[in-house]
């Protein structure tokens, strides 16, 4: 009876997933073919078209601050803290800041950028801090990715003559490329299509948040300011913002279906640390 | 008794307060396979990886003493331990591959020390499968993942893996523990030719084993070195009454 009401259940939720993507291609499909890509102008001069780009340099350049700085900080935490009270604490902070409501970063970011920083460019702001919204994630990703890869292929490779580099650089991190990529992916996805941090910065008049073109934030802006009317133009963004994070996940489940688990006994699994 | 490659002096090793092995003096030969014999918990794992700087990547582990290779202490300060771990190999109990292809596993030691050019690559993976009798298996599927391979074809191939970096020392830890005898019978016609060239350690709880392959034998018991002599003088007139009872198989 119990499992008859889950999979009832599950069956409900998925129709409505069914049901609320085909209503956005249904209502958002025509208008976007019609030309809202190309020639009408929806907000503020631009067209549909250049607020996505405009979108996708942003998240381009957050990612760009927050991969290197991540993936770092997670090859560091994984393998070279010592295995200490103050790493574990590290770690359970980081995880407490990857579940910070995003609006919270926006204040943040506000704060430290625009106040604090006295940065003028709305992007330029927007950019920095949904890059230091990303670091957390990055960082997580990063060390439970690293953390799969069985300790055994780091002792043979310093069995070899490995320094702790060469065997971070040649034996851990190829063996969790994979892991990494999905999961730095469908961090991406998560982050690509949320608004609230940037509706906090904004609302800072100092900032001229009005010719902000986001997508995400257009659709915002679009909905509350005129909410009444056919809505064409709002579905149409909306459609295209889902298609953007659809693709993020769509590269993460291809990178995941493409991966051949290799076949080891359980000795092998043993992830962790090395020392 | 030929020239000693390695020297083991009141090599002491613990994990936290544990002593896993103490005071041992043991000097091996060159060139002569020498087995290391004893019970599960003996110390003999322990003792191999202190012969090559390992066992300090084990959480709390510490090792006191000296280890001469060559004369040259490698516990001694400013000793290179990635030099160190080139010249003694060591062959896991369970040995595993990287999961990438046949001749990239062989090749990742050589290009570690530095090694770039194709050609001489492709050249020291022939040599050192060939070494293992491997080649003939592998040589059509050399690009094929490590990972399809039966165990004891993994075995040979961490054993060519090793050998690829041209050590002195090849450490070997209880194969038979983790194979099937008749891939336990090739490892041990391996070490047989092998010890021509190299000098080799073999940690095993098998007496026969030690029989078939060694020259010399040691026999540990509880951390401590128990009793060091040819296989022959072992097997024919051991001095000891633990060694004896390990021999004919009468445990404790
Ligand atoms: N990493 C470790 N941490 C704590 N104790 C260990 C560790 N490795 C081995 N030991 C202990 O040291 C003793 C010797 O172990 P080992 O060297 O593996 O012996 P053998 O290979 O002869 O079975 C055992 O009592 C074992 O429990
Ligand atoms: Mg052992």
């Amino acid at each position: 009876m119990a499992c008859f009401c889950i999979t009832l259940l599950s069956y409900l939720v998925a129709g409505v997933g069914v049901a609320v993507v085909g209503y956005l291609v249904l209502r958002g499909l025509g208008p976007l073919g019609r030309g809202f890509f190309r020639a009408t102008p929806v907000y503020g001069g631009n067209t549909l078209i250049q607020i996505w780009f405009q979108t996708v340099r942003i998240f381009l350049g957050a990612i760009c601050i927050a991969l290197p700085l991540g993936i770092g900080a997670g090859i560091y935490l994984s393998e070279y803290a010592p295995d200490s009270r103050m790493m574990h604490n590290t770690i359970d902070s980081i995880i407490g800041l990857a579940e910070v409501p995003p609006i919270v970063y926006g204040l943040f970011g506000w704060g430290a950028f625009s106040l604090y920083r006295g940065l003028e460019q709305v992007l330029t702001v927007v950019l920095l801090t949904s890059g230091i919204w990303l670091l957390p994630r990055i960082v997580l990703e990063t060390y439970a990715a690293l953390q799969q890869v069985p300790v055994s292929y780091r002792r043979e490779s310093l069995a070899l003559g490995a320094s702790p580099w060469q065997t971070t650089w040649r034996a851990v991190l190829p063996s969790a490329r994979r892991q990494l990529a999905i999961g730095i992916l469908q961090g991406m996805a998560r982050v690509s299509g949320e608004v609230a941090p940037i509706i906090v910065i904004a609302a800072e008049p100092g900032l001229g948040g009005d010719s902000l073109t986001i997508l995400p934030y257009y659709l915002y802006r679009s909905i509350i300011e005129f909410p009444l009317g056919s809505r064409e133009a709002q579905f149409a963004a909306a459609l295209l913002l889902f298609a953007t994070s659809l693709f993020l996940h769509l590269i993460a489940m291809l990178i995941e279906i493409t991966h051949v688990t290799p076949v080891l006994g359980t000795e092998y699994q043993e992830g962790g640390r090395w020392w | 008794m030929t020239d000693a490659k390695l020297v083991a002096r009141d090599l002491s090793v613990y994990y936290g307060s544990f002593q896993a092995l103490a005071s041992i003096n043991l000097a091996i030969p060159s060139d002569a396979a020498t087995a290391i014999i004893g019970h599960t918990n003996a110390g003999k794992s322990s003792f191999l990886r202190s012969l090559c700087r390992m066992n300090e990547l084990w959480d709390g582990a510490r090792t006191e003493g000296q280890v001469l290779l060559g004369g040259e202490n490698i516990y001694g300060p400013g000793i290179d331990v990635t030099e160190v771990r080139r010249r003694v190999g060591l062959l896991a109990r369970r040995p595993s591959p990287f999961p990438r292809s046949i001749y990239e596993n062989v090749a990742y030691g050589p290009r570690l020390h530095g090694v770039k050019q194709r050609s001489t690559l492709d050249d020291i993976v022939k040599k050192s499968l060939k070494q293992v009798a491997l080649w003939k298996e592998v040589k059509d599927r050399l690009q094929t993942s490590a990972l399809m391979l039966s165990p004891g074809q993994k075995a040979r191939l961490c054993i060519a893996r090793a050998l690829a970096v041209e050590p002195e020392v090849l450490l070997i830890d209880d194969p038979a523990s983790s194979l099937d005898p008749i891939s336990t019978a090739k490892i041990e016609d391996l070490i047989l030719e092998l010890k021509e060239d190299y000098t080799i350690v073999l940690a095993t709880h098998d007496m026969q084993q030690a029989g078939r392959v060694s020259d010399y034998i040691a026999f540990l018991a509880e951390g401590s070195l128990v009793e060091f002599g040819s296989t022959s003088d072992i097997f024919a007139r051991p001095k000891d009454r633990r060694t004896e009872d390990y021999i004919t198989g009468r445990f404790n």
